[in-house]
């Protein structure tokens, strides 16, 4: 009787572990950063801040597309 | 789905160029190839062969319309104004339409980065479709001889332009060079049956039908003036950046014979709107490039989206329509057109007026 609870407690963690694991995996943080190291940001860090946005392009102006001026209706 | 899904670039960065290094601003341009095709594959395969994708009919060189007015001595000129100007008004990908405005008209996000099923009108549609079907489906036009609303289904109707212009047809699955030809084109019997309360109408029994002795297309009587347009050249300025000058366009209606008869358009008797070609379009990139003028019309049938119950056609019942020189294609709107443009308006121009 107590054999068999621990085997399928065993059975039960092993389980759970596994299925933890594969989730772990799964949301690829298997083999890749989830966190910025010092001075960096990630695209939605900059690009839901405005300020700092505005700050970049005032130090980096975007190159301007040029187009030619066409006159009348389209 | 994260940013890099669609977008590529780098995770965490310090700097905006290495942020963006391998970054692909337009990621549906590719349209089967593209990060949309393999959730949305059906769409993306039909679409990329529409017209709204390659715009064929007006600047392919191989099935352009104008093709038919070139000068086969000329098609150099043709194709580069072809390539250069007029294929540049294609759609840039799923986004122009789903999440932002069109690349054309200088993109931006139209509801932050949210991926809208429906494109909107204005931000969307109209963002290319401009100078006619904006001006005349909201009421923008000025016409010096008489007074414009906006298009009944717009404004009370409040009809989007998908309304009509279903998700089925502009995702494609048909091909054709023209829009006309469009096996799923919206009809205006689509909503508006033809039955006995259309035919109670005494003009819809006189002019509304195919039984009738003379049939009018609907916007005959039901389209306020519209835009048109002449004299388009297209050029390359000094930095070698295409532009276009239009000599000039204004609001004005033009009642002509159906010169091209079909199932699809059975009317003895179409609106018709001035196109902008014209025999100098291509000059800049070589001169007589168009010596075949006399080949195509240059009132060409339409469908302005500018309808009214009532119209300058229609106000004073049939004394409106019946006598009336100025609403009808004339001799008197050809003058000042070369002889090969007059020649080739002949099928279109009214004789005789009703």
């Amino acid at each position: 009787m107590r054999t068999q609870i621990r085997t399928r407690r065993t059975g039960l963690i092993l389980v759970l572990g596994t299925l933890a694991l594969a989730s772990l995996l799964l949301a690829g943080c298997g083999g890749e950063r989830v966190v910025a190291a010092e001075g960096e940001r990630s695209c939605i860090e900059c690009h839901t801040d405005r300020k700092l946005l505005k700050a970049d392009l005032k130090a980096d102006p975007m190159p301007v597309v040029a187009k030619a001026e066409s006159e009348g209706e389209g | 789905m994260d940013c890099r899904d669609c977008h590529n670039g780098v995770k965490f960065a310090k700097t905006r160029a290495e942020a963006h290094e391998g970054m692909e601003p337009l990621p549906s341009s590719t349209y089967s190839k593209s990060v949309c095709a393999p959730c949305h594959k059906g769409i993306t395969d039909t679409f990329a062969k529409t017209l709204h994708a390659e715009t064929r009919g007006v600047s392919s060189t191989e099935s352009a319309l104008v093709i038919k007015r070139a000068n086969p001595e000329g098609m150099d000129a043709v194709n580069k104004g072809l390539t250069n100007n007029c294929n540049t008004c294609h759609v840039s990908g799923c986004g122009d339409c789903h999440i932002s405005r069109p690349q054309f008209n200088g993109g931006g996000l139209v509801q932050g980065h949210v991926f809208y099923k429906s494109p909107n009108s204005l931000n969307n549609c109209m963002g290319c479709h401009g100078s006619r079907i904006e001006k005349e489906y909201t009421g923008k036009g000025e016409s010096t001889k008489t007074e414009l609303h906006a298009d009944v289904h717009w404004s009370p109707g409040g009809m989007q332009c998908t309304d009509c212009h279903t998700r089925e047809w502009m995702h494609g699955g048909d091909e054709y060079d023209a829009r006309y030809d469009a096996p799923k084109a919206p009809k205006c019997t689509d909503c508006h049956k033809q039955d006995e309360k259309f035919l109670a109408v005494k003009m819809h029994s006189q002019h509304g039908t195919s039984e009738s002795k003379t049939f009018l297309q609907c916007q005959v009587c039901h389209a306020q003036d519209y835009n048109n347009c002449t004299s388009c050249h297209v050029a390359l300025d000094d930095s070698k950046l295409p532009y276009y000058e239009t000599k000039s366009s204004g609001f004005d209606f033009n009642i002509g014979k159906n010169y091209q008869q079909s199932d699809t358009k059975p009317w003895d008797f179409i609106v018709v709107r001035h196109v902008p070609v014209f025999e100098g379009t291509f000059d800049f990139y070589g001169k007589n490039a168009l010596t075949g003028m006399a080949a195509v019309p240059t009132w060409k049938y339409a469908t302005p989206h500018s309808i009214q119950r009532v119209t300058r056609q229609t106000k004073n019942g049939c004394d409106s329509c019946h006598g009336n020189r100025d609403i009808f294609l004339t001799d008197d709107d050809l003058k000042g057109l070369t002889p090969d443009e007059v020649k080739a308006n002949n099928p279109v121009v009214i004789n005789k007026i009703p």
